[in-house]
């Protein structure tokens, strides 16, 4: 027993005794627990601001409040950690103005995307899980962090867009209404009955449960094209369903003329080969 | 209530499980002593409101109360049950499902879509309407929405519960009135905790 402690009482004097970049090992051990302990307080205690907002905010500002409460823990802990280490802060700020405008300089990005954030916070031009296009983007939002935005794409990539960025954009929300328009062209043949053919798909559009009653449907002819009197439908159709909605009238549409005997013409180019 | 071969519903009995069909929707059950039933429920559908386009609008003279009955959707719930606890397995459309927008693009609400006609008519449930005008103009009802999340009742027919519908300087408000007496309550699938009793139509009637 003795001999073990004496062996103990030995470690723990090398361990005093070592240095490392001018401080003792011990100093760095210290410094270590109490980044260790911060980081797990802050997980503790973002979980449980995480649960409190749970009821009270929208999953954007759940996932806010945890991040402030989780990295303002960890800076006071960082910052408890380093003053073990002998870093005075105080010194930090006599430097702060010139180290202020390196930082500034440097981090002009970053705080502009975390104002932008705030901005958005508040703002609420979108929330996760929207269907959104910005500019060539278009998905669903998965997450609204402090300085980016994710968007999940139609062909499952993720795309991170800044929020300086965002903010700044023509951002298009598909589902911030309960209804969204739904869009389809058709071409019938020239020698047609327009009228006729407008009846035709009127009654699939009416018969289709997710075409919405009221604001009605048009129906009209839009172009006198090259080859086909293009008609073109409108109408509005559950956010949920509008897509479905488009796909299943494409099909209707043509099944419905081609039972009419209605034509639907390819393009056509008649030439003429003039005689020598 | 409803007869379940009436519907083109197959249940087919295998070794304590059930394979519920209909109109290709397959479904397999497991549990034994497992009953199914149907059940007339409120249509909304994918919706939470309803809207009654009245096929002829009903017109009210100024400070007037009136009483009549109009008709109804329902669809039908398939319930799988055992001791008093149930699962819906599919809805079955009675009536066309069709959906319509009350209010302005932006922030209109969704409802299921009905034409309603003074009366009664096969396939549809009876809605008694207590209506007042508390206005000192006439008023000119085309159209009634409310909140579709609440329970039906029957004896030989299905009933919605009774509405008042107040006319006033706000709108028309609908809310759910008492029941009547001697018709029995068809048993609850949706919680009543949260669900509005009481929608101002602000966007016209």
């Amino acid at each position: 027993m003795g001999i073990l402690m004496i062996e103990l009482m030995d470690i723990i004097e090398e361990i005093e005794s070592k240095e490392i970049f001018g401080h003792s090992l011990s100093v760095w051990i210290l410094s270590l627990i109490i980044l260790i302990i911060g980081i797990f307080l802050a997980k503790f205690f973002s979980h449980l601001a995480w649960k409190w907002s749970r009821k009270r905010l929208d999953r954007h500002g759940q996932d806010t409040f945890k991040k402030i409460i989780y990295y303002f823990i960890v800076i006071i802990f960082v910052m408890m950690a380093l003053n073990n280490l002998g870093i005075d802060f105080s010194g930090l700020l006599v430097a702060g103005g010139v180290l202020g405008i390196v930082l500034g300089f440097a981090s002009q990005t970053v705080v502009s995307n975390l104002i932008s954030g705030v901005f958005m916070y508040f703002d609420k031009p979108l929330k996760i899980g929207d269907t959104v296009a910005i500019e060539n983007v278009e998905g669903v939002v998965t997450e609204i962090d402090i300085l980016s935005t994710r968007i999940r794409t139609w062909d499952g990539n993720l795309v991170r867009i800044p929020n300086e960025k965002l903010f700044n954009s023509v951002i298009e929300n598909k589902v911030s209404n309960e209804i969204r328009r739904v869009e389809v062209v058709v071409g019938i043949a020239y020698k047609e009955e327009v009228e006729h053919a407008i009846n035709v798909i009127k009654k699939v559009v009416e018969d289709h449960r997710y075409v919405i009653v009221e604001p009605a449907p048009l129906i009209f002819v839009n172009e006198l094209g090259d080859s086909s009197v293009n008609l073109t439908i409108k109408v509005w159709a559950p956010n949920d369903y509008a897509y479905q909605t488009q796909i299943e009238l494409l099909k209707l549409i043509k099944q419905a003329l081609d039972k009419e005997g209605i034509e639907i013409p390819f393009p056509q180019r008649d030439i003429w080969i003039r005689k020598k | 209530m409803f007869d379940i071969k009436k519907f083109g519903i197959e249940i087919e009995e295998d070794n304590g499980r059930y394979i519920y069909r209909r109109n290709g929707i397959e479904k397999v059950v497991f549990g034994k002593k497992i009953i199914f039933d149907l059940f007339p429920i409120v249509s909304s559908g994918i919706s939470n409101y309803l809207q009654l386009k009245l096929r002829i609008p009903l017109v009210i003279a100024p400070s007037d109360k009136i009483k009549l009955e109009v008709t109804a959707p329902y669809d039908i719930e398939v319930r799988a049950l055992k001791k008093k606890k149930w699962i819906p397995l599919e809805t079955i459309y009675i009536q066309k499902e069709k959906y319509t927008l009350y209010g302005p693009v932006e922030s209109g609400i969704l409802c299921r879509y009905f034409e309603s006609e003074i009366g009664k008519k096969e396939d549809t449930a009876i809605l008694s309407l207590k209506i007042e005008n508390q206005t000192k103009e006439w008023q000119e009802i085309k159209k009634i929405v409310f909140p579709a999340k609440f329970h039906l009742y029957c004896d030989k027919k299905i009933y919605y519960p009774p509405l008042d519908l107040v006319l006033n300087n706000l709108g028309l408000t609908v809310s759910k009135s008492e029941a009547v007496k001697g018709l029995r309550e068809i048993e609850r699938f949706i919680k009543d905790i949260g669900i509005q009793k009481k929608y101002t139509m602000v966007w016209g009637y």
